[in-house]
């Protein structure tokens, strides 16, 4: 315990966890012994499932809309030299415009999304070497961000962006190696056969637009010039403290950014 | 478009059969604009309905459209090889023809801005949201230079149409120049999303191909196609849906 909070700039342990308690957390986190931020999620039942390498030592892997940083910390955990992309203002986000004077709201009221402030903290306690980018995924290019990715991390982003085509195209030139996609798919669209199809859900609070199905999102990803894409697997991943949850798919492809 | 007695263009679509059951709205002296604008049917339309200014935007270089990547990737040649000559001379020699006022703007959607342009009493655009990658920031543009009504005419999906009378669906098939076509209630939702209210809608209606549009084939699918455009519609064609909206925001 002592080791951890002596990660810990100039705060001790009872401020980290009166530091924890003031974030609004998407990412259920483990900062220190005893000190589990209470996140909307918990993804870790779930690691094992996105078919990630375990070891990614000397690796380069990007983690594109980091938030709080749960997939960040735990690709440097298997050794790798990790690139966090997010934003820092909830103003950029990509809010339907019918929902967007509500959006600017929530910057203030407390809607756990991109700030920083939750990623920040959690880097400080773990001691962390992640190198977080404020950058928008739609500019985000080789040379904005030192080189191109022996391995692209995507968790459930795209739907919540109004180009994710773009957003695809420029991931297909930054990766050189594995791209792993997680993305939540409509589960009421899952059954219709051949058509590539996708529901629109811009009215959600929570900021998303089209909701593909599976063999949709592997239509995308291929078109944004990925090969080998395959779906790896399809689960569901329960909010942490309320019910329900959202249906993932984990589409694994091949880049030649 | 008929551009005198008996000179018809050989186009590959044939708006006449169908202009009446768009939702026009009244343009008598209006300021109005037609994006992507094409040969200029609905341009000239308006003119000919009594708008007092029309102005019609649409870009002529094939490669600022949005291509499927693949064929972005192989360079410029390919992209002319596959859309043929150059695109605006078809407008200029209909303008010419009919007479026309209406001025041709080169500009993409996506950059419309109040400040070049200016707002316009009545905003069109037929057709092109499919073309689009991103027909969302297309759609907030449009809102930026709309001061009144704006009219959205928008290829529908018939079948995601029967199977989701009220859920908003679209269907992605990305190739060539086409990203993904919705169903009744999607093109209703994406103009609603974009900070619209809806004042009208048409019933759907099919555009009929023109006599330059390569004839369908005649495996069971294509047939089965015809017969749903036939019956969701009347005829057959691309089945469209219309919406007469008012910017909210």
């Amino acid at each position: 315990m002592s080791t951890e909070a002596s990660r810990l700039t100039d705060a001790g342990e009872d401020d980290l966890a009166s530091l924890v308690e003031r974030v609004s957390w998407y990412h259920t986190l483990e900062l220190s012994a005893g000190i589990v931020t209470d996140g909307l999620f918990d993804h870790r039942p779930y690691v094992d499932r996105y078919g990630l390498p375990e070891d990614l030592s000397g690796k380069r892997v990007l983690d594109v809309g980091a938030l709080d940083g749960f997939w960040s910390f735990e690709l440097e955990r298997r050794g790798a030299q990790v690139t966090a992309l997010d934003l820092d203002r909830v103003e950029d986000l990509d809010w339907p415009p019918r929902l967007r004077p509500a959006g600017e709201k929530r910057a203030e009221g407390g809607f756990p999304l991109a700030q920083g402030e939750g990623f920040r903290l959690a880097h400080r306690a773990l001691g962390s070497a992640v190198e977080r980018v404020p950058l928008s995924v739609y500019d985000a290019t080789p040379e904005r961000l030192g080189g191109t990715f022996d391995l692209i991390f995507c968790g459930t982003v795209l739907l919540h962006l109004r180009d994710p085509m773009l957003a695809l195209e420029r991931l297909a030139g930054l990766c050189s190696g594995q791209l792993v996609l997680a993305e939540e798919y409509s589960r009421r669209l899952e059954w219709v056969p051949r058509l590539k199809v996708a529901e629109f859900r811009g009215e959600s609070p929570w900021m998303t637009w089209w909701i593909p199905a599976s063999r949709a999102w592997l239509s995308m990803v291929r078109c944004a010039g990925f090969e080998d894409v395959r779906a790896h697997a399809r689960f569901f991943v329960r909010f942490r403290a309320q019910k329900g949850g959202v249906p993932h798919v984990v589409v694994h492809a091949r880049g030649n950014g | 478009m008929e551009l005198a007695p008996g000179v018809i263009t050989p186009g590959w679509f044939d708006l006449r059969p169908i202009v009446e059951r768009m939702p026009w709205p009244d343009v008598r002296g209006k300021r109005c604009l037609d994006v992507g604008t094409y040969d200029g049917f609905l341009a000239f339309e308006l003119e000919r309905r009594g708008a007092a200014e029309v102005i019609a935007t649409d870009i002529s270089g094939e490669n600022e459209w949005d291509w499927y990547p693949e064929l972005k990737a192989s360079g410029p040649a390919v992209l002319t090889d596959q859309m043929g000559p150059e695109k605006g001379r078809g407008f200029r020699i209909a303008k010419r023809a009919l007479g026309s006022s209406v001025e041709r703007v080169e500009v993409n959607v996506y950059d419309v801005d109040p400040d070049q342009l200016g707002t316009f009493d009545v905003v069109v655009c037929g057709s092109l949201l499919l073309h689009l990658r991103d027909p969302f920031r297309a759609l907030e543009a449009i809102r930026g230079v709309c001061a009144g009504v704006f009219l959205s005419a928008e290829e529908i999906n018939l079948v995601l149409t029967l199977m989701y009378p009220r859920a908003p669906m679209t269907r992605l098939r990305p190739h060539e120049l086409q990203w993904s076509v919705p169903n009744l209630a999607g093109h209703r939702e994406m103009v609603a999303a974009s900070g619209f209210s809806l004042e009208r809608a048409s019933k759907p209606y099919s555009i009929p191909f023109g006599v330059a549009h390569p004839a369908g084939g005649r495996t069971p699918r294509a047939l089965a196609h015809r017969a749903l455009g036939r019956l969701g519609t009347g005829n057959v064609g691309v089945p469209t849906a219309a919406v007469l909206a008012r910017p909210r925001l």
